[in-house]
């Protein structure tokens, strides 16, 4: 038994220490690797989410830019955005979404998006201490 | 000895196939982190590109809210940002002052000065790690063709060739200049035979003229002008001086669009008034002598009313600079913006700087009135005559969306003669057709609201000074 054991030991050892030396090598690449893919994910979501607003800002509703109406409804309270939801379903598809101010919601989905927020500033109608204000919409 | 090596052998070699498989791993891996940080390098620019899109945006909806928000403002205000040398009362200046008149012919300068102050704080307001540049000008932009015609007016010539004969045309004062062929007027005595295009209409002064004379009115081709220099035959419609006293009657005078026939007339473009002929390589301008009642103003600020086209220009860039990317962009921008403004001012200075409509009115009303009436019977008289002309201002320029608010807000009378008053009129003129959404200095709110011009006229037949106060 005792001529056996080195012949087990000697091969375990090696093994032990080429998987230490895999793993201590290959993982941290692995797991960076999925940091840089994770990373690059979500800055393509959010440019994509960063479009769909910009998207919603260019287009029209009853021949009307749906940029202004917005402003005009956040500065004066006319006239009524609730047609918004519907755009942004149309733009965003089945995906959460949140479009918010600092002090109102202007359109949600039934689900509440947490994934990817983007701010954008727009301008309001001429008031003196209150000229733009900031969108943010939440989608995931 | 050997049973022992050949396992450290066989690991020894399992050990190289994996460092080569890592090596080849790691090699691939050092590649696809370079694309990656390529990638979000990419995005994090498409990102910022997007953010000075949204800012530009913004600048072009802000020069519009900037527009209508001076246009609102000076409106109220008359015409006027300050009043240095005209009569206010409570920010209203008197436009007409018995025979005095303060018509604000700057007042398209007034609401471009004003429109840049307020695009300008957008542009504060917008600028955070993009940096918004300060506009220097906002101006409406006249297309270049108009722009040159005053180049042309300064040195052109008219020759006529038919209807020189006419009677009518010998009388006119000054008309046989435009028979003597070819005859170049230039530099300021250019402006004694001024010219103004317009778009085709109806003769609705009653007494004018439309005398079928022919003329070829070449451009000087020395100046830089855009139009064709071709030589064409227009029809153009003599306005005797002796039927036109007074600056701006003129105006309603358009010629006959049955003078453009032969030329089939396809489109009168909104801007620029130009009449389109079939034939792509001529374009015909229609003329129609200007005659003011000075004789030397060339001006041309009426014509058919369109949206003005609004200007704003800023010598600087947008900028935006990190350590990966420099973004500079071009702001300068113009936009087409739906306004009456235009039709408002001229139509306040037709009917009651050009004429004297209150005065008029005022003067109807105490012609029936003997000194020794009750001055409310004479006040009732005047509120009535003033709610006549109201009546009919409303009716005729109901088809203009103009609606009219005449109030006789102070009456004096001559402490001897109770017929003898001067009456205050606050005209209020409302562009019934379009809402803006615009902030009002009283009420401190904004609301969507109508452009209303305000301004008052003094008339009557008793001589007062008026009635004035500092415009705070």
């Amino acid at each position: 038994m005792k001529g056996v054991a080195p012949l087990i030991g000697i091969p375990l050892v090696g093994v032990i220490v080429l998987v230490g030396t895999v793993l201590m090598l290959i993982l941290p690449a692995i797991f960076l690797r999925m940091h840089l893919i994770q990373v690059v994910g979500y800055v393509y979501e959010y440019d994509n989410s960063q479009l769909y607003l910009l998207v919603l800002l260019s287009k029209t509703y009853n021949d009307k830019p749906i940029y202004t109406q917005i402003a005009d409804n956040l500065q004066t309270g006319n006239p009524d955005i609730t047609f918004v939801r519907g755009e942004l379903e149309r733009i965003v598809g089945d995906r959460c979404f949140n479009l918010t101010t600092s002090t109102r919601i202007i359109a949600q989905s039934d689900c509440t998006p947490s994934k990817y927020t983007v701010n954008a500033e727009i301008v309001l109608p001429y008031k003196p201490d209150s000229l733009v204000e900031t969108l943010t919409l939440v989608v995931d | 000895l050997r049973k022992g090596i050949a396992p450290l052998a066989i690991a020894l070699i399992a050990m190289l196939v994996l460092v080569g498989v890592e090596g080849v791993i790691l090699v691939n891996f050092v590649y696809r982190m370079e694309f990656s940080i390529r990638a979000a390098k990419e995005a994090s620019i498409v990102e910022k590109i997007n953010e000075v899109e949204f800012v530009k945006r913004g600048l072009d909806k802000a020069l519009i809210y900037s527009f209508h928000q001076a246009s609102y403002f000076i409106a109220s205000k008359g015409g006027y940002s300050d009043f240095d040398g005209v009569p206010s009362y409570n920010c209203i200046p008197y436009w007409r002052n018995y025979a005095t008149t303060n018509y604000p012919t700057n007042f398209l300068e007034n609401i471009e000065d004003n429109s840049i102050k307020d695009l300008n704080s957008y542009a504060e307001a917008l600028s955070n790690d993009i940096t918004v540049p300060e506009y220097e000008k906002v101006e409406r932009v006249l297309p270049q063709k108009i722009k040159n015609i005053e180049d042309a007016i300064k040195c052109s010539y008219y020759r006529c060739t038919k209807g020189c004969e006419s009677s009518e045309v010998k009388n006119i004062e000054g008309c046989s200049e435009f028979c003597k062929g070819a005859e170049k007027i230039c530099g300021e005595d250019a402006k004694n035979y001024p010219v103004e295009f317009s778009g085709p209409g109806t003769i609705s002064k009653e007494g004018l003229k439309e005398i079928n004379l022919q003329c070829i009115a070449p451009f000087d081709p020395s100046y830089t002008f855009t139009w064709p220099t071709i030589s064409t035959y227009v029809n153009i419609l003599l306005v005797n001086r002796s039927v036109v006293t007074n600056y701006g009657e003129e105006e309603t005078c358009n010629i006959g669009s049955a003078s453009f026939e032969a030329y089939k007339v396809l489109e009168i473009s909104g801007d620029n008034l130009q009449l389109y002929s079939d034939s792509v390589t001529i374009t015909i301008i229609p003329y129609i002598l200007y005659v003011t009642a000075e004789g030397t103003t060339v001006n041309y600020p009426g014509g058919p009313y369109y949206d003005v086209v609004i200007g704003a220009t800023a010598s600087d860039k947008l900028k935006f600079a990190s350590e990966t990317l420099e973004i500079k962009d071009n702001v300068n921008m113009s936009k087409r913006i739906k306004t009456n403004i235009l039709k408002l001012f001229d139509r306040g200075r037709e009917n009651f700087v050009a004429q004297d409509k209150t005065g008029d009115a005022i003067e109807d009303a105490v012609s029936t009135h003997d000194c020794d009436d009750f001055k409310e019977d004479v006040t009732s008289s005047i509120n009535s005559k003033i709610s006549n002309l109201q009546t009919s201002l409303n009716g005729q320029y109901s088809a203009e969306n103009i609606n009219f608010d005449l109030k006789a807000d102070d009456i004096q009378f001559d402490s001897s003669c109770n017929s003898t008053v001067a009456v205050r009129v606050l005209t209020k003129m409302k562009d019934t057709e379009n809402k803006y959404p615009v902030y009002d200095y009283g009420a401190k709110t904004t609301k969507q609201r109508n452009i209303q011009l305000r301004f008052y006229v003094l008339s009557g037949n008793y001589i007062i000074q008026p009635t004035a106060s500092k415009c705070e």
